[in-house]
């Protein structure tokens, strides 16, 4: 069930928050062994919520559409006297004792939270293949990764675990297990949530957002969570409009670019075909597609990553002795980081400036960009390279290479799920807007998720059967 | 030209395995190839895209 429909049925008293909240953490205690998306099931503290929900929606008192709703959090979001691990080992008895921001929103507004989601170790990684919390798998094929490093929120929503969790996205961590998991990930405009009482990976870089069944449910999460917040030195003071799209969606008079250089460059031929499928039903709706040429992502991408680098190694430097208690990948990142020089960093974040300005050109020539999420559907745990027509890539640098640039430009980015490949996988629209224009890109996200409709969602059951094997044994791609 | 990055890493008493450190070193040349030709767009007012206010702060 999405996010909406669980709000409608019980205001239509056809269960109570607490008897939803029940059957979710049953489904999650009983997939999770082999799902490994929970790091944290948070039973008595989410019964007792959905109670006190049930007990202020019988009083005529409602806070709105998450009021008695079951959500998660990524295990890096601080839970006041709940571990917060951050997905790693030397914070695997981090207690926090306040609530991270986000955390705080949602419980005023009735959320249920239920449990904190694995992921990649410290964020830093698009595998989710954790090795000290476990391997996340992806419900479409257990044998392929989720995404990350939000792998495990990306994994609980397409599951059918729970209707939203949150993630947080520095180099592409929302959006890529969104597409992987055929889900819906919302990164807003840097500023636009609060990154109060998270764990940092590169505090200019890191952004908060929804992982969601729909649009609309990732709109809703946004409307609880978009707002100022001074403890958050980045959060903008701008002012926060309803980012809910209404009931039927018009996309006439929008200008959709869809990028003539980079983006459609080394990706796989469906992937490709889904993205051009999916501007055609816009142009059907009425927006128009223009082709248009985007400044160099290659070099964004670059200055991403040099930021990226050292102050996720800054950030983590007191621990850096510890090197036995940080899984190989994420090491090798933080070592290169610690040599690279602080000129680079400093020059790097002037490129940035210099780079978002150039973007601007293409605001003035379209309202949003249409591009594929990732370059291919989800990769095999373990996969170290990709296959482009007969050339190899680093199956990281790959997968983040259509996304990282817009975390260093700060612009809102939506991914959507636009069809299964002839595996049975899904694959992902990125939808890109100009800094604070959530509303636009969720209003085109709606509207073709009218279009094409929900889902599907994986079908898995008691046994841990690929996807991959079901859809081959069938004949039909 | 590209660095020694072993020369780096004992300069900056860093406790990187030798083994490593050839890997670490590829991965930094090549995102050095594309990004030192990027420092010349660069102008000497061009201010870092980080920033400090000095405003008291709710939390540090």
């Amino acid at each position: 069930m999405t996010l909406q429909q669980i709000a409608r049925a019980l205001r239509n008293r056809e269960f109570t928050a607490a008897e939803f909240a029940a059957a979710t953490l049953d489904r999650i205690k009983k997939f999770n062994p082999r799902l490994c998306g929970f790091i944290t099931i948070m039973e008595e503290a989410a019964i007792a919520q959905a109670r006190q929900a049930d007990a202020e929606l019988a009083r005529g008192v409602d806070r709105g559409l998450v009021h008695g709703v079951p959500v998660a959090v990524k295990d890096l979001f601080f839970t006041q006297g709940v571990p917060t691990t951050s997905g790693s080992r030397i914070f695997a008895n981090h207690v926090p004792g306040h609530d991270a921001a986000v955390v705080k929103r949602l419980a005023d507004a009735g959320a249920v939270l239920v449990g904190k989601t694995n992921m990649h170790e410290l964020a830093y990684g698009i595998t989710s293949s954790n090795p000290h919390f476990g391997t996340v798998r992806n419900p479409w094929d257990f044998e392929r990764i989720p995404g990350g490093s939000s792998g495990g929120s990306g994994c609980a929503v397409a599951a059918g675990l729970i209707p939203m969790a949150m993630g947080s996205d520095t180099g592409g961590s929302i959006r890529i297990p969104a597409s992987f998991c055929g889900v819906v990930g919302l990164k807003p405009t840097y500023g636009r949530i609060s990154r109060y009482g998270t764990m940092p990976l590169s505090f200019t870089l890191d952004h908060m957002g929804p992982l969601a069944r729909s649009v609309r449910d990732a709109a809703t999460t946004l409307n609880v969570l978009a707002g100022f917040d001074g403890r958050d030195p980045s959060s903008s003071r701008r002012p926060v409009v309803d980012f809910l799209p209404g009931e039927h969606v018009s996309l006439r008079g929008l200008r959709i670019g869809l990028p003539e250089n980079f983006y459609f460059d080394r990706i796989h031929s469906e992937v490709d075909l889904a993205v051009r499928r999916m501007a055609a039903c816009a142009e059907s709706l009425g927006a128009q597609i223009a082709p248009v040429r985007v400044p160099d992502i290659r070099a964004i991408n670059t200055v991403a990553r040099i930021i990226l680098l050292t102050e996720a190694s800054a950030v983590m430097q007191p621990y850096l002795a510890r090197r036995s208690e940080f899984g190989p990948d994420v090491l090798r990142l933080l070592d290169q980081g610690c040599l690279l020089p602080a000129t680079d960093y400093v020059n790097a974040q002037r490129l940035r400036r210099v780079m978002r300005q150039e973007f601007e050109a293409v605001w003035k020539q379209v309202d949003c960009l249409f591009t594929p999420t990732t370059p291919t559907s989800a990769p095999r745990i373990g996969q170290a390279t990709l296959d482009f027509n007969e050339t190899e890539e680093d199956t990281r640098i790959a997968t983040t290479r259509l996304v990282r640039a817009i975390n260093a430009l700060g612009f809102p980015a939506l991914s959507i799920p636009c069809g299964r490949d002839a595996l049975g996988l899904p694959m992902g629209l990125q939808i890109i807007g100009p800094a604070f224009q959530e509303e636009p890109i969720l209003r085109v996200g709606a509207a073709l998720e009218d279009a094409i409709g929900l889902g599907p969602w994986p079908e898995f059951d008691e046994s841990p059967r690929p996807r991959i094997e079901r859809v081959q044994s069938n004949g039909s791609p | 030209m590209t660095k020694d990055w072993k020369k780096i890493a004992g300069g900056l008493n860093l406790e990187i395995p030798e083994s490593e450190l050839e890997g670490v070193g590829l991965a930094l040349d090549e995102l050095d190839a594309v990004f030192h030709p990027l420092l010349q767009l660069l102008s000497p007012v061009t201010e870092p895209a980080f920033h400090f206010e000095c405003e008291p702060e709710e939390h540090l």
